[in-house]
């Protein structure tokens, strides 16, 4: 296995279709001669096509122009707007990245909706935004019905995105030392508490603010671990740290 | 023994060395993107005796000019890296294998490679279990270190460089350095002490807690899932924090027009301010209890005061000059603000 590195933009490549016929000789000779590549080439298509399988998500049209601005934004300072607990940087290069990002984006954009027509989003107000939000929300029409409504809609998609993210992550937990895949399946159940207490409230008071609010972030929690959960599971496999996973293991017997 | 510098790419697992060891200053290839392994002809340095976990030691000093970086990736042992004064990086790493046998050592090996006034430090990827690696590293004080760990502790002291540290497993801490950017542990704790940074710092952990006590910064950004969250001493302007169940607590000063945002689901959320804050309040819960020792002048309070329905508990409204901004919300965490 020699100068692997160079060749991690190829089989990106290979596995969006966008190889340069031209790079493709040098790739071959490269898999054919390093079993490392070729694992790699085969997780990132088994993981395409398992990110390909999430459905598309088609929010309303009027809440393009929001998302629009928000994911201009991000990219414009590089910083996420949800919650997301990154830490192991740009492990999104492939297609995975694409179909799963695609599915946060939407649903971050449901959040960022319904945060602007309820006034609840503090990340964005100023204190004198603070004050005339009351009045902003109720100039934009959003009633409590439909606020319900769209939450419900924002619900069920995440929950879609969810899904996807959770099979993809399930593909790869085997190469997650077995310890830190326990504390993130700790943690996803805690975050799943926080979403059934969430969802009990609103059954009772279904207008209740801090409950829609929970509800959102719980979701938006959740989409952010499994991201993690699936960009660790990318580094892991990346560099090919086969048997890190064992050894830490090891470690912790010995 | 004889000595064989063989030219590696930084990136790759180099195939099999037989045995490790570097000579002080023999890195300087000159061809970027190269590292220098030295291969030994014996399978275990001279001088070290492969014995049960004792280690055998591999030292190399690089010379670098100012503002060099070090990027060490470990994948199971503790890495410790020291400012200090000098113009060299000094890397010591100890092998640790388990099993006892001189073979053993051989399967633990480490890549160190020089691209100008860049240093990078890799233990490879290796088959045997009951191995590791431990690094202490000094550097340069304006060295940029960039450190990650699968299973092991990561500790940075007295770095006045710009600081990422990660780790799977282990705890992360930085102490007395200048340039904080980013600290994180999946699983581990993270602790901060009597640091600062002049850009936005991001931390957090998944299920490890958060300490931090004497922080300096622009923003902070805090997150954990289920860990605790301390911070004591912080002086930023913008703070975000956000947990699920995690217990927040915050003691220190609120910047004039300064942003502060706290999210817990089921935490409690505790705040002591210091000195004499003016600030607009925004904090609500669905069935945790407010409380404050500070006399808000109310916007709108209690029950049936929320916009579309009940809130059980909610405070909107300010104190003092109101120049800063404190936004908390929990569902079923107690929010406390107290006065120092």
């Amino acid at each position: 296995m020699t100068g692997c590195e160079r060749y991690t933009d190829l089989i990106g490549d290979e596995v969006d279709g966008t190889l340069d016929v031209r790079a493709r000789p040098d790739l071959e000779q490269h898999l054919a001669a390093c079993p490392s590549c070729r694992a790699l080439l085969a997780d990132l298509r088994r993981i395409r096509a398992a990110a390909g399988q999430l459905e598309r998500l088609e929010p309303p049209a009027h809440v393009w122009p929001r998302l629009a601005r928000r994911i201009e934004a991000e990219r414009a300072t590089g910083r996420p707007g949800g919650h997301r607990v990154g830490w192991l940087g740009p492990a999104w290069r492939f297609g995975l990245a694409a179909a799963a990002v695609v599915a946060v984006a939407v649903v971050s954009g449901w959040a960022v909706w319904l945060v602007d027509h309820r006034g609840a989003g503090p990340a964005v107000q100023t204190p004198a935004a603070v004050s005339a939000a009351a009045p902003a929300t109720a100039a934009a029409g959003a009633t409590p019905a439909a606020v319900a409504g769209e939450l419900k809609l924002a619900a069920e998609h995440y929950e879609k995105a969810i899904a996807g993210l959770q099979q993809i992550a399930r593909a790869g937990e085997g190469s997650l030392d077995p310890k830190v895949a326990e504390a993130l399946q700790q943690n996803l159940a805690v975050i799943d508490q926080a979403i059934a207490q969430s969802r009990a409230a609103l059954q009772t008071q279904p207008a209740s603010e801090p409950a829609q609010a929970s509800l959102l972030d719980a979701f938006r929690t959740k989409v952010g671990l499994l991201q993690e959960t699936i960009e660790l599971i990318n580094e892991m496999r990346k560099g090919n740290e086969a048997g890190a996973a064992r050894i830490v293991q090891g470690m912790k017997k010995s | 023994m004889t000595l064989r510098p063989r030219v590696v790419c930084r990136s790759v697992a180099v195939a099999a060395v037989a045995g490790f060891i570097v000579m002080p200053g023999a890195g300087r290839s000159g061809l970027p993107g190269a590292g220098v392994v030295l291969d030994a002809a014996a399978p275990v340095p001279a001088g070290v005796r492969p014995q049960d976990d004792q280690g055998a030691r591999v030292t190399r000093t690089i010379k670098v000019g100012p503002h060099s970086s070090l990027t060490l990736s470990n994948i199971a042992g503790n890495i410790s890296v020291t400012g200090g004064g000098g113009d060299a990086i000094r890397i010591d790493a100890v092998k640790h294998a388990g099993g006892g046998s001189a073979a053993r050592f051989n399967d633990v090996r480490v890549d160190i490679a020089e691209h100008g006034n860049r240093v990078e430090v890799r233990t490879l990827p290796f088959g045997g279990e009951h191995s590791s690696v431990d690094y202490t590293v000094t550097v340069p004080a304006d060295t940029a270190v960039y450190l990650r760990s699968v299973s092991g502790n990561v500790t940075v002291t007295r770095v006045q460089g710009g600081v990422r540290a990660d780790s799977v497993s282990g705890n992360v801490t930085a102490d007395a350095t200048a340039h904080l950017d980013r600290l994180r542990s999946v699983s581990g704790n993270v602790d901060i002490r009597g640091a600062s940074s002049d850009t936005d710092l991001a931390t957090g952990s998944i299920s490890g807690r958060v300490t931090i006590h004497g922080l300096k910064a622009q923003g902070l950004d805090v997150s954990t899932i289920s860990g605790n969250l301390t911070l004591d001493g912080v002086t930023c302007d913008h703070l975000t924090v956000r947990t699920v169940s995690g217990e927040v607590r915050y003691a220190g000063p609120l910047a004039r027009n300064g942003r502060y945002e706290v999210t817990s689901h089921s935490g409690d959320v505790h705040l002591v301010l210091t000195g004499d804050p003016g600030f607009e309040l925004n904090a609500s819960s669905f069935s945790g209890d407010i409380t404050s020792q500070f006399p808000i002048a109310m916007h709108d309070t209690g029950e049936d005061h929320g916009r579309f329905g009940p809130l059980r508990h909610a405070i909107r409204g300010t104190y003092g000059d109101a120049s800063a901004l404190l936004t908390i919300r929990t569902f079923s965490g107690n929010i406390t603000l107290r006065r120092r």
